[in-house]
């Protein structure tokens, strides 16, 4: 048999292969893009946008505009870290309860992957009055799935359980799902029966 | 039962084949590599060469691991064919253009955590060949570009991850 027709035999394969399942794609993807610049919009009304670096708690962060509210945001290429910040009015005067960079997402997501972290501590304040302060967060990539917002149509989003629990002065507990896009960032989010959807966005500066 | 099967090999022996292994390294390049580092990389061909051209079908397996994390790893078993051609031919030596085709079976993991899927591959590359009698050896430079397509209603999204290959093969024939 020729060289040339043997040469088509691993072509007529790869013909044969379909279309993959988008494994590498999602290998190789950034799910949670904190680019300066980028501007995400959401229904019901919410805007966020990636500003410039900043030094807060000791740490060069990135300063996220949640609703044009500044949030501190670290990222390395194995985790992602918001800034919690809990504070208490006492005798006229605000108080830490707690200060440390939370972590919000174990990198790289794959599913079945589940992370917890917690923070535990008593504050003082004023000598007598005592303050346990207990931040619990777990979370669970549960599934890929395709899904459809206002802005658009995303591939291979990554399903994420989030639980966090806080006692403190006051205390709550929330419960959320969100769905990243790859390259894209959250594209989904449902809590508490409400549901949240990407209406538009930018990554990076505005062309 | 190891004489039996050589007396099984021994026909396509014979015929021209020959059969080699190879050690390299995986390097991921774009969006891949931000997150992999370089890994190890091994493999087997069973090729047949006639004059200027050669066909090959071989398996290659690697393993990246994660950039700082340490239990995430990405594994990839490759399997399909490749058709060389020798650009410059000497009797001893050669420099060898190649392309092919594999479908590879990959899988991501995170300490329990595991996704498994599989990519078409096509391959291009380039090689440096030597010849001493019966053996083979080759220094070669392989492009993967895995092709994954997703269809979603009217939207279809078609996606390329590149991995770049270093590698040293041996192959001896009889």
């Amino acid at each position: 048999m020729p060289a040339s027709r043997l040469s088509l035999i691993p072509l007529l394969l790869l013909g044969l292969a379909g279309c993959g399942d988008m494994l590498m794609h999602r290998a190789g993807q950034d799910y949670f893009p904190l680019i300066s610049g980028s501007c995400w919009t959401f229904e019901p009304a919410r805007v966020d946008s990636v500003g410039s670096d900043s030094t807060v708690a000791g740490r060069r962060a990135i300063v996220v505009y949640r609703d044009f509210a500044p949030e501190f945001w670290l990222k390395t290429t194995t985790e992602v870290r918001r800034l919690i910040r809990r504070t208490v009015i006492r005798g006229g005067s605000e108080h830490v309860l707690e200060e440390q960079y939370g972590l919000e997402y174990a990198l790289p997501l794959v599913v079945g992957a589940s992370w917890a972290e917690l923070f535990r501590d008593t504050v003082v304040l004023l000598g007598t009055d005592t303050i346990a302060v207990f931040d619990s967060v777990w979370a669970r990539v549960v599934a890929v799935e395709d899904l459809t917002t206002p802005a658009g149509s995303f591939f291979q989003c990554y399903q994420i359980h989030i639980n966090r629990e806080v006692r403190a002065e006051t205390s709550f507990t929330e419960s959320r799902t969100e769905w990243l896009s790859p390259g894209v960032g959250l594209v989904r989010l449902a809590s508490g029966g409400d549901t949240t959807l990407l209406l538009d966005y930018h990554i990076g500066p505005r062309p | 039962m190891l004489g039996m099967s050589s007396l099984l090999l021994l026909p396509f022996v014979l015929a021209g084949l020959d059969l080699g292994g190879r050690i390299g390294v995986a390097l991921p390049s774009g969006g891949l590599g931000v997150q992999h580092a370089s890994g190890v990389r091994l493999g087997a061909a069973l090729g047949l060469s006639f004059g200027r051209s050669r066909v090959e079908l071989d398996y290659d397996f690697a393993e990246l691991a994660g950039r700082d994390a340490e239990p995430y790893r990405l594994r990839l078993h490759d399997l399909g064919g490749r058709y060389g051609f020798e650009l410059l031919h000497r009797p001893s030596w050669g420099i060898e253009a190649t392309a092919g085709a594999s479908l590879s079976a990959a899988s991501r993991s995170l300490r329990a955590a595991r996704e498994t899927g599989y990519a078409p591959v096509g391959h291009l590359g380039a090689g440096f060949i030597h010849r001493q009698g019966p053996t083979r050896f080759c220094l070669g430079l392989d492009h993967a570009l895995f092709v994954e397509n997703r269809s979603s209603g009217a939207t279809t999204r078609l996606a390329f991850t590149s991995l770049l290959g270093l590698h040293i093969g041996v192959a001896y024939a009889r």
